[in-house]
């Protein structure tokens, strides 16, 4: 578990200390923009839950659709706007 | 050290928050499942890594839609931009379809070969054209 996660933040880290990100006080935005994607995660998976509910039992078909897979990532697009928003 | 600039220092302090948001999101709960299973398996290891080209096409990422929202660029430029940011989140779709089309790995290598090496190849060519569409 632990090189699991040494392998998912270790980059993180490493690209933070390799920009010397430290001396810009730079925690505050990561913090901010991690909010941000807090927000577009909530609005993501409400949109999700209106338009693409899950069946529940799953059935065969359901498992895995390629047109609800491509629906999700259609609506994953809302990321974009938050991050347009953040940026601009 | 890398020296950087104040622009570069804000663009990689979104996207590194960015990243940080969408590994939490992604693979903190798959992590956190291992704790109750003896078992390694080579998703857990498939999973971390693919993280890790998470960071470079969310960099990408930030970068194109910084230049989007400098509103300076041509008509052509953004479609260009508006394409690449369609790509990041269609090509996962097909990759996956691939996979899911894939009845059963021979062999752990052949799976890792297939997940990991399509999602490296996508990070690196992502990341490679988005910095040459942003350097215009």
């Amino acid at each position: 578990m632990i090189n699991s996660m040494m392998l998912t933040f270790g980059p993180l880290v490493a690209t933070y200390q390799g920009f010397n990100l430290k001396q810009f006080n730079a925690y505050g935005v990561v913090l901010f923009s991690m909010g941000y994607y807090t927000l577009s995660q909530v609005a993501k998976f409400i949109i999700l839950a209106i338009l693409a509910p899950l069946i529940f039992p799953p059935t065969e078909e359901s498992i895995y659709s390629s047109d609800q897979e491509m629906l999700k990532a259609v609506l994953s697009m809302v990321e974009i706007f938050v991050l347009y928003y953040l940026l601009s | 050290m890398i020296p950087i600039g104040d622009l570069q220092a804000k663009l990689l302090s979104i996207g590194i928050g960015w990243a940080l948001g969408e590994s939490i999101f992604n693979n903190f709960v798959y992590n956190i499942m291992q704790i109750w299973g003896n078992e390694i398996k080579i998703e857990y290891i498939t999973t971390a890594l693919s993280a890790n080209f998470d960071l470079l096409e969310v960099l990408t990422l930030v970068g194109l839609v910084h230049t989007l929202a400098l509103k300076t660029t041509t008509q052509a430029m953004s479609v260009i931009l508006y394409t690449l940011i369609l790509m990041r989140f269609m090509v996962p779709v097909y990759l996956r379809s691939m996979r899911e089309g894939h009845e059963e790995y021979s062999t752990w290598y052949e799976e890792v070969a297939c997940v990991l090496g399509g999602k490296a190849v996508f990070a690196v060519m992502f990341w490679l054209v988005g910095k040459a569409v942003t350097a215009q």
